[in-house]
C-alpha cells in the first residue's frame, strides 16, 4: 500500500489494553498513537491530528465524556471521528457517549472484528 | 141575721128561775118583753146590726134589683168608692164601674141578682175620683122593704191582685230560672207523683215531647225514661225508694243505651220543713265522663309505665326530697324488701358518702336537685348505694313536675354497671391497641386532606421529636423540617383521596427533627375514621434507609465490579484474539485448540458478568426500558436466525412458525431479543442431536404468545416451580463453556414482567420443554397508558 497509513489515537488508562489494541491496529495497517489519560489524549490529539480517535470513557482525571466534549469544541479536533469504548454495564452508556459527541460506542470486551469494521466505517467518511 | 143580744136579757133570764117549765117562762118573758120594748128593742137591734154592718171589712151595699139602685150601704163601701153615703145611695150599679168594663160588671150583677152565682170576681170598680180598683163581689138575694134586693159584699182584691201579681212574677222568675239553668229540672208532686213543673232542657235531655209533660202523664214519662236507660230496673227501684223516703237527697249516675251519661240529683221540695214534692235535676256529663275516662286511662297507662318500667322510677318531694313513690324496679335495684323501705330516704342516703370526683353526696345531690328545679330537668351520672351496702354506677334523670300548685321531682335511675364495664373494657382495649401500635417501630399515622394529624404512634412522635399528643391536630407542613418534603406528602395525599385508591411509594425522603435524612416506603390508604365526615389518609411508613443503603451499595458494587472485571477481561480477550489471528506469530493446531478453549471461557465470564449486572439492575429497578413499537415477527426471525449455525452444529432442526401479518408490541427490542435468545439458547442446550426446536408466534385477542418448544430432556416437576428463581441450575449436563450463574430465566422473567407480560413453562421429563412469554398487543390505547411501566426509584428533584 502506497497510501498514507491512517493514524489512530487510542486513549486508555490500562497499559495492557494499549499493548493489545496497538498490536491489533498495527496488524491491520494503522499507525497508533496512544495516551494514558485524558489530558495527554487531548494534547496528542492537537499535536498528532489523528484520523480517528478511539478512547475509553472511564478514565481517571478527565473522563472520557469531558475529553469528548472538549475535542468537539476544539476546531482542530472537532471533525475527527470518535469511537468510545466502555466496560460499564449501564444501559444508556451508549446514549451518553453519543450525547458527549462520540460517533459510536463499543462495549468491552469487544469483538475485534466488530471494532475493526467500525473503524473502517468511520475512516471512510 | 138576728144577732143575739148578750148581756141584760141573759142575766134576767137566769135570774128568773121558776121551778116550773123554763120554756114557758122564757117564751112568756120574751112576748112580754117584746110587747113592752118592741120599738126600743128594734131600735137597739137595728143599731147593733148597723154597727156590725158598718164594721165589716167588706163593703156592703144593698141594691134594688129592678132599678139597680143602691138602698143601703156601709161605711166601708163609702170609703172604698170614695162617695159619701148620701151620694152613694143615689147611685146605681152602672155608676160605680168604669164605662169600658160596664158590660162585664152588669153581667156579674145580673148573675148575682138571679142567683146564678154567689160570687163574681175581679170586677172593676170606679171610685169617685175616677181611679179604678178590682173587687170580688159576693151577693145574696133578700127581701128588703118589700122589694127584691141584692145584698152585695165587696172585697177589695187590690192587695190580693198585687199578691197574685207578685206570685205571677215569682212564677215567671221561677220559670225563667228553670229555663236558664243548664240542667234539666223536673218537679214532681209529693203526694200524687204527678209532674208539677219542668224546663225545656229536661225535655231536650230526655228527648221527651212537651205534650207528655204538659199533661202530667207521669206513667208515660216514666216509660219514655226507662226505655232509654241501660239499667231501667235499677233506676226504677231507686225512684221508688226515694218516694218511700221523701226527705232523702240522692245523687246517681245514669247510663244510657246510646252511650250518654247523666248525673242525677234529687232533692225534696220542702215547704215549712215539710216535703211536699221532689225536684229532679239532670246533667249531661257524657263529655265530662269521657274526659274523665281518658284521664283515668292515661293515668293507668302512666301507672303501668311507672310500675313496670325496667328503669327505676321514683318521685321526690320537697322540702327534704325524700322518696314518696317507687316502682318495682327501684325496689329491686336497691335490694329493698318493699317500696316503703325506701320512702324514708333522701337520694344521698341511698348513696355512698362521697361521689367519684371527691364531692360529698349530700351536697352534690342537692345541687343536682337545684339544677333540675331551675332548668326543668337534669341528666347526670351518679353512684348509688343499695340497702345491702353495695354501690353501683347509674344514670339519673330528674324531671320537674307540677302538681296541685306545688313542685316535685320525678327521678329515673338506670343502672349502668354493664355499660361502664363495657366502657372500661373498650378503654383498656383501646389502650392495649395503642400500646401495640406504639411498639411497632414503623410510623403509623392518620391525617386529613389538609395534612392535619388525626392519629400518630410513638414512632411518628419520635421522628418529630415531640410527644404524640402534641402532634394530633397539628398540620404536617407546620411541624415538618423540610417544606418540600411536606408539600410532596400532601400532594400524594390529595391524589389518594381524589382517586380513592391506596398508593405505595417505595421511597420518599423524610428529614427528621434532628436533620437526619431517611428514606421511607410509605403506603397510604383512603380511610374513613369513626365519626368523621370525610375520608382521611391512613399511612404506614417503613424506614428503608438502611435497605436502600444496602441496595445502593450493592448497585455500586455491581456497577463498579462489573466495570473493573470487564477491563482485564477485555484485555484477555483481545490478547487471545491477537494470538489466534497470528498477529504475534504463526500458531499451530494444538495451540489454536487451547486458545479456542480459553477464548470460550473468556466469553463465558463476560456473559456471567453481564447477567449479574442485568439481574441486579432489574431488581434494583434501575433498568431502563426504551420501549418502541416493535414487530415481533421481525425480531423473532432475527434472533432465531442467529442460532442457525449452532443448531446446525448439533444437527437440531430449528424452525420458526410465524403468522402472516406483523404483530406489534410496545417493547424494548434489545431486551426482548435477550429473552428470546435465552430461551432458544436453553432449548438448544438441553436438546440432544437430531432433536427439534420450534419457535411459535401466535397473536391472540389482546396479547401475543411466543413459545419455544424443544424435544429435549425436559425438566423434573419438582424443579418447575423454582425455574425462574435466581441461581437455579438443575443437575443437567451442559456443553463446554456453557454453564453460567443460572440467572437467565430470572432475567427473562424480570424483563417480561417489566413489559407487563407473563412468562411460563411446561415440561415433561424425557419429552421436552415449552417456554413461552406473553406480551400485550400494541394498540392505540396502549400508547396512552402503557402497561408495565417501570417502577422508578423516587428521586429528589
Amino acid at each position: 500500500m502506497s497510501e498514507v497509513k491512517k493514524k489512530i489515537l487510542f486513549m486508555d488508562d490500562e497499559p495492557d489494553q494499549i499493548t493489545m489494541v496497538s498490536l491489533r491496529l498495527a496488524k491491520n495497517g494503522y499507525t497508533v498513537v496512544s495516551a494514558s489519560d485524558g489530558e495527554e489524549g487531548l494534547k496528542k490529539a492537537v499535536e498528532e491530528k489523528p484520523d480517528l480517535i478511539l478512547m475509553d470513557v472511564l478514565m481517571p482525571g478527565l473522563d472520557g465524556f469531558e475529553v469528548c466534549r472538549r475535542l468537539r469544541k476544539n476546531p482542530v479536533t472537532k471533525h475527527i471521528p470518535i469511537i468510545s469504548t466502555t466496560a460499564a454495564g449501564v444501559d444508556d452508556i451508549e446514549a451518553q457517549c453519543l450525547a458527549a459527541g462520540a460517533d459510536a460506542c463499543v462495549r468491552k470486551p469487544y469483538d475485534s472484528a466488530d471494532l475493526l469494521s467500525k473503524i473502517r466505517q468511520f475512516l471512510k467518511k | 141575721m138576728s144577732p143575739r143580744r148578750a148581756g141584760k136579757s141573759d142575766h134576767r133570764s137566769r135570774k128568773v128561775s121558776c121551778p116550773a117549765s123554763k120554756k114557758t117562762q122564757t117564751s112568756l118573758r120574751s112576748r112580754t118583753l117584746h110587747k113592752r120594748n118592741g120599738d126600743a128593742i128594734f131600735q137597739e137591734e137595728r143599731q147593733n146590726w148597723k154597727a156590725v154592718f158598718d164594721s165589716s171589712q167588706d163593703g156592703v151595699m144593698i141594691a134594688d134589683i129592678a132599678r139597680k139602685k143602691f138602698l143601703s150601704c156601709n161605711k166601708t163601701i163609702t170609703k172604698m168608692l170614695g162617695f159619701p153615703e148620701s151620694e152613694l145611695l143615689g147611685l146605681s150599679a152602672k155608676d160605680i164601674h168604669p164605662p169600658q168594663e160596664l158590660k162585664r160588671a152588669l153581667t156579674g150583677f145580673n148573675l148575682l141578682a138571679r142567683g146564678q152565682a154567689s160570687v163574681v170576681s175581679d170586677i172593676p170598680m170606679r171610685r169617685k175620683n175616677g181611679s179604678i180598683f178590682y173587687a170580688d163581689i159576693s151577693g145574696s138575694r133578700v127581701n128588703f122593704f118589700g122589694r127584691k134586693c141584692l145584698v152585695g159584699f165587696f172585697r177589695d182584691i187590690t192587695e190580693r191582685k198585687r199578691a197574685e201579681e207578685e206570685v205571677r212574677q215569682a212564677l215567671s222568675l221561677k220559670r225563667a230560672t228553670l229555663e236558664s239553668t243548664a240542667d234539666g229540672i223536673l218537679v214532681v208532686d209529693g203526694v200524687t207523683g204527678k209532674v208539677m213543673d219542668f224546663n225545656d232542657r229536661f225535655c231536650q235531655l230526655w228527648k221527651v215531647p212537651r205534650t207528655v209533660l204538659r199533661y202530667r202523664e207521669d206513667k208515660k214519662l216514666l216509660r219514655y225514661v226507662l226505655s232509654q236507660m241501660k239499667d231501667p230496673v235499677r233506676f226504677l227501684s231507686k225512684v221508688k225508694e226515694l218516694y218511700r223516703y221523701p226527705r232523702r237527697n240522692s245523687f246517681d249516675v245514669l247510663e244510657f243505651k246510646d252511650g250518654r251519661i247523666f248525673e242525677r240529683y234529687s232533692h225534696p221540695q220542702l215547704l215549712d220543713g215539710r216535703p211536699v214534692g221532689r225536684v229532679w235535676s239532670f246533667r249531661d256529663v257524657t263529655q265530662h265522663k269521657r274526659v274523665e275516662a281518658d284521664l283515668q286511662a292515661s293515668e293507668q297507662r302512666y301507672r303501668g309505665i311507672f310500675e313496670f318500667s325496667h328503669d327505676a322510677m321514683m318521685t321526690l318531694e320537697p322540702p327534704s326530697w325524700k322518696f314518696t313513690t317507687a316502682n318495682i324496679s327501684m325496689v329491686r335495684m336497691f335490694r329493698a324488701k318493699n317500696a316503703a323501705q325506701l320512702f324514708s330516704h333522701s337520694p344521698w342516703a341511698l348513696s355512698p358518702a362521697w361521689q367519684p370526683g371527691g364531692r360529698a353526696s349530700a351536697e352534690k345531690a342537692k345541687e343536682m336537685i337545684g339544677t333540675a328545679i331551675r332548668k326543668g330537668s337534669h341528666f347526670f351520672e351518679w353512684t348509688h348505694r343499695r340497702l345491702d351496702g353495695t354501690t353501683f354506677p347509674a344514670e339519673v334523670l330528674l324531671t320537674k313536675m307540677e302538681r296541685d300548685g306545688g313542685v316535685l321531682l320525678q327521678a329515673t335511675v338506670r343502672d349502668i354497671t354493664e355499660r361502664k364495664k363495657a366502657e372500661d373494657f373498650l378503654r383498656e382495649h383501646r389502650h392495649q391497641l395503642s400500646q401495640v401500635i406504639d411498639t411497632v417501630p414503623h410510623m403509623i399515622f392518620a391525617e386529613d386532606g389538609a395534612g392535619r394529624f388525626l392519629l400518630v404512634n410513638r414512632a411518628v412522635a419520635r421522628a418529630y421529636g415531640v410527644e404524640p399528643r402534641e402532634l394530633v391536630g397539628a398540620r404536617r407542613q407546620d411541624v415538618h423540617k423540610v417544606r418540600e418534603e411536606a408539600k410532596g406528602y400532601i400532594k400524594v395525599n390529595r391524589n389518594v383521596l381524589a382517586n380513592d385508591t391506596a398508593q405505595v411509594l417505595p421511597g420518599e425522603f423524610f428529614t427528621d427533627a434532628h436533620g437526619k435524612k431517611h428514606i421511607l416506603q410509605t403506603i397510604r390508604i383512603p380511610f374513613k375514621m369513626v365519626g368523621a365526615e370525610k375520608k382521611c389518609i391512613l399511612g404506614v411508613s417503613v424506614d428503608v434507609t438502611e435497605q436502600k443503603k444496602v441496595e445502593e451499595f450493592r448497585n455500586d458494587i455491581v456497577r463498579t465490579v462489573s466495570h473493573e472485571l470487564r477491563t482485564p477481561l477485555s484485555i484477555q480477550k483481545e490478547g487471545i484474539s491477537l494470538l489466534m489471528d497470528g498477529v504475534a506469530g504463526p500458531v499451530n493446531a494444538g495451540q489454536k485448540e487451547v486458545l479456542v478453549a480459553v477464548m470460550r471461557n473468556i466469553d463465558r465470564l463476560a456473559r456471567m458478568i453481564t447477567s449479574l449486572l442485568d439481574i441486579s439492575s432489574i431488581e434494583s429497578g434501575q433498568i431502563k426500558l426504551s420501549k418502541q413499537v416493535v414487530d415481533l415477527t421481525v425480531l423473532v426471525k432475527e434472533v432465531v436466525g442467529g442460532f442457525k449455525g449452532r443448531a446446525g452444529e448439533k444437527a437440531i432442526d430449528l424452525s420458526v412458525k410465524l403468522p402472516l401479518g406483523p404483530i406489534s408490541v410496545l417493547a424494548d427490542p434489545d431486551k426482548i431479543a435477550q429473552v428470546l435468545s435465552n430461551m432458544v439458547d436453553n432449548a438448544l442446550k438441553f436438546t440432544a442431536g437430531k432433536g427439534t426446536v420450534e419457535v411459535f408466534l401466535t397473536a391472540r385477542k389482546r396479547d401475543v404468545e411466543c413459545e419455544v418448544r424443544d424435544s429435549g430432556i425436559g425438566i423434573a416437576p419438582e424443579h418447575l416451580g423454582r425455574l425462574f428463581e435466581k441461581f437455579q441450575q438443575f443437575a443437567r449436563t451442559v456443553g463446554p463453556g456453557e454453564k453460567g450463574f443460572g440467572l437467565g430465566l430470572s432475567i427473562a422473567k424480570g424483563i417480561i414482567d417489566l413489559h407487563g407480560g407473563r412468562i411460563r413453562v411446561q415440561s415433561k421429563l424425557g419429552q421436552g420443554t415449552r417456554v413461552a412469554f406473553l406480551l400485550p398487543l400494541y394498540s392505540t390505547e396502549e400508547s396512552r397508558h402503557p402497561a408495565g411501566e417501570p417502577v422508578h426509584h423516587a428521586k429528589e428533584d
